[in-house]
């Protein structure tokens, strides 16, 4: 799998610590899905250090959806609490994390594509 | 609300019906079950034997259950006295309704009772503006259930109704048929449930209702609430009941947003306003914090998870900034609105570090100041890199998302609330006088904060001095000196916008008001313009644009007031808080305690009873917390340290209170006070240290 999701989750592998999640220690799983496949990121962060692996473990949030839903969330063209509400993104677990992680992905600075 | 409807709610969700019970929606008309945003049944007619029925009498029983009495219509003035109706209904996460149909002949009676369910999901956007569905709607009839669905792509709501009586179900509701005894009764419980379907058919709600749930234990946790609020006991009847009406509706108003789990902070009022507001739930949490300070926990763990984190203009967010409003329905899903959530508001992120600073000083939660440090920051950040939108040092506003978002991103958001004395409306970017005083205010509090929590004096100190700077610029540039008092704004040329307005009530809560200016600025607040002897207006009489039931231009709010009040007391005016106290707590008792968010601004003198606001929400939270805040004003309840000073300076009327176990750093406290501030007639500077 390829792709601005897969790419981002590269990049935060290499980010290390994230100032923005200090007062975080959780795991957050995401569960990309693409013709019929799952890839797995799951996210540890300890007060704001970030480590990234490709593991199926158990988190204390997880987060499953399409590829397409995860690069536009990512993009900064559709908030995760619309795809919620809309029902593309499926959310488990701790739901204050899937509002805390937005702060990890960048956005595109003007006003996404509707 | 309007005239002749029946409303009962619990946190997100409320019904609003006719006196008989029934629910008969059109397009635009705020009737139906609504929850999360969205209207979940926009029909619910009830008949027996094929006849409507009329009310004998409805009685509220607590704010989230209703009683209607009901009798067959007959279509004259004369009664069927053989068969009457007891509907009984209950809001939880969706409601429960028992019908019961008592038979009074001696001999037996058959009946049909027909319910006629329908919804048309309308998001209440819709409702407000009229809008067409895209969707499509499906009805299933099911082991007994009756299922209403919508359905959008991926976007799912359905609303069940179930039954504890054998039915029979159609496409349009269900029928009973039964047999009573003479003088029997023949009774059914329906229960209706909500349900937001996410993806994988999850339900998105936090306490997710479901058809053979348990009840959630709405009156036991009342009672727990309104025991962990501190007593009032005293000599005047109208202020406990005040009181015990304000603590009751912000109980009702608390609601549990989608990620807050089982935590919960005020909602801002029916019936538009049932949803997270940033300057709402910031506003009614300060007026809250001396009788329930978990309200204000909430309001900065929920709104500082939420904030802005980067550069979005169709939901105008900045890094930094607090979000203004949280909706669920459709249009938010599908982007057509920015709720998702929408960040255009100019106050909520200096009011944010505001609220934090107060809620240390009552209750010594250091962790979460800690916890939070990175937010306060943020949003300390945002008012000088993000809302200095000219350059002048001042935050402006000027929407972004020119489609749907907010132009007036004060508290008064009205298009006509900010004018100049002529009347003209100035452009874009506005800078309005009361938004400086909460820059003002919250950058002296950080610095409080930086010092004593943060371990950074060096911060501290920036702020101090940015402080001082802003102070000194704004007593210059703001200040009207043909009037004695601060213009309620700066316009897109830097120039004043030179109404004399309510706001600069809001300046000396904020501190801002340089002291040898405060005389005069306390004598417009209290003198014939701005006074109506209820309450100050929200522009002065005189003002080309005033109207005493202009919404923001002459009405006289409640929330405002209490600010104004608690202001008053900070430059010394304790006579004067009592005052204006004494004069909303007075217009309180025509509403029963439950204070609408504004009323008329006509002279006292003039009406003899304050004349109600006609489409203002109520309850409303922060008109609910406004008494609360009078009561710590009235009675000079300041934390210090790890103590509580009480200095009270109460209206005569008011004669012997006390308020018993206060919560706070100190445990629990009692504060008293007796009645001798004369409030009957306007006395000449009383300014007391």
């Amino acid at each position: 799998m390829t792709g601005p999701t897969i790419e981002f989750f590269d990049d935060l592998s290499h980010r290390e610590h994230e100032p923005l999640l200090e007062r975080i220690t959780a795991t957050v799983r995401f569960d990309i899905a693409d013709h019929g496949r799952t890839e797995h990121r799951l996210a540890r962060i300890d007060h704001g250090d970030i480590r990234v692996t490709a593991q199926d473990a158990p988190a204390d949030c997880v987060m499953g959806g399409d590829r397409a839903v995860f690069d536009a969330i990512i993009g900064g063209h559709l908030t995760a609490m619309a795809a919620l509400l809309r029902g593309v993104l499926a959310v488990e677990g701790d739901p204050e994390l899937l509002v805390l992680t937005q702060r990890l992905f960048p956005g595109t600075g003007t006003r996404g594509s509707r | 609300m309007t005239e002749g409807l029946v409303q009962i709610l619990e946190g997100n969700t409320f019904v609003v019906s006719d006196t008989r019970g029934d629910i008969e929606a059109s397009a635009t008309d705020p009737t139906g079950l609504f929850s999360f945003d969205t209207r979940f049944l926009s029909r619910w007619v009830l008949t027996v034997n094929g006849q409507r029925l009329s009310a004998l009498s409805t009685d509220d029983l607590q704010y989230y259950e209703t009683r209607f009495f009901l009798v067959p219509a007959t279509g004259t003035v004369y009664v069927d006295a053989k068969l009457s109706v007891i509907r009984q209904r209950a809001v939880d996460d969706g409601f429960r309704e028992q019908i019961t149909v008592l038979n009074h002949d001696e001999r037996p009676t058959e009946v049909t009772v027909r319910i006629e369910a329908g919804c048309d999901f309308a998001d209440l956007f819709e409702v407000k503006d009229a809008l067409e569905k895209k969707g499509s709607y499906t009805t299933r009839l099911d082991d007994g259930h009756l299922e209403l669905a919508y359905e959008r792509e991926s976007f799912r709501r359905t609303t069940t109704v179930s039954t504890t009586e054998p039915a029979r179900l159609d496409e349009q509701g269900m029928q009973f048929t039964a047999l009573i005894d003479p003088h029997g009764s023949w009774t059914t419980e329906l229960r209706v449930v909500p349900s937001m379907i996410g993806a994988g058919g999850r339900v998105l709600t936090p306490r997710a209702a479901t058809i053979d749930g348990p009840r959630p234990e709405i009156a036991e946790d009342l009672d727990r609430w309104l025991a962990k609020a501190p007593r009032l006991a005293g000599d005047q009847d109208s202020l406990k009941a005040t009181y015990h009406r304000s603590l009751v509706d912000l109980a009702a108003l608390r609601f549990s947003p989608i990620i807050a789990g089982a935590r919960s902070l005020p909602a801002a009022g029916l019936p538009w306003f049932m949803t997270m507001f940033g300057r709402d739930s910031i506003l009614t949490s300060l007026q809250a914090l001396p009788f329930n300070p978990e309200l204000a926990a909430t309001t900065l763990r929920v709104l500082g998870d939420w904030q802005g984190s980067r550069i979005d203009d169709f939901r105008d967010e900045d890094p930094g900034r607090i979000l203004h409003e949280m909706r669920y329905g459709e249009l938010s899903a599908f982007e057509e609105r920015p709720h998702s959530p929408y960040y255009g508001n100019a106050d909520a992120t200096p009011l944010y570090v505001i609220l934090m600073d107060e809620y240390e000083r009552w209750t010594g939660d250091a962790d979460l100041v800690r916890d939070f440090a990175q937010e306060a920051r943020a949003a300390l950040h945002w008012i000088d890199a993000y809302a200095d939108l000219q350059g002048n040092g001042y935050i402006s506003y000027q929407r972004r998302n020119e489609e749907t978002g907010l132009e007036n991103q004060c508290w008064k958001d009205s298009w006509d609330s900010i004018s100049y004395r002529d009347g003209r409306i100035p452009g874009f970017p506005r800078a309005t006088c009361e938004l400086q005083g909460y820059a003002y205010d919250a950058k002296m509090r950080g610095a409080r904060l930086a010092r004593e929590f943060w371990g950074d004096p060096a911060y501290a100190d920036r702020l101090e001095q940015e402080a001082a700077a802003l102070k000194e610029r704004f007593n210059r540039d703001f200040w009207v000196a043909d009037g004695g008092y601060y213009a309620l704004a700066l316009d897109a040329d830097g120039a004043q916008v030179d109404a004399l307005s309510s706001n600069i009530g809001h300046l000396l809560w904020s501190g801002i008001v340089a002291d040898d200016r405060a005389d005069a600025v306390v004598g417009h607040l209290m003198g014939p313009r701005l006074y109506s002897g209820w309450g100050v207006r929200t522009l002065a009489e005189g003002e080309a644009r005033y109207n005493p039931i202009g919404y923001h231009v002459g009405t006289v709010w409640p929330f405002d007031n209490s600010f104004i009040a608690w202001g008053l007391r900070r430059y010394g005016y304790k006579a004067e808080a009592a005052r204006v106290a004494a004069g909303i707590l007075d217009a309180a008792d025509f509403f029963a305690g439950r204070l609408p968010e504004a009323f008329g601004g006509y002279e006292r003198t003039q009406t003899k009873y304050p004349v109600q606001y006609p489409t203002a929400c109520s309850p409303q939270a922060w008109s609910t917390g406004a008494p609360l805040l009078f009561l710590r004003t009235m009675l000079g309840l300041e934390p210090v340290g790890e103590h509580l000073l009480v200095d009270p300076a109460l209206p005569t009327g008011i004669g012997r209170i006390e308020l018993l176990d206060i919560p706070g750093r100190w445990g629990r406290m009692d504060a008293f006070g007796r009645g001798l501030v004369d409030v009957s007639r306007p006395g000449p500077g009383s300014r007391t240290a």
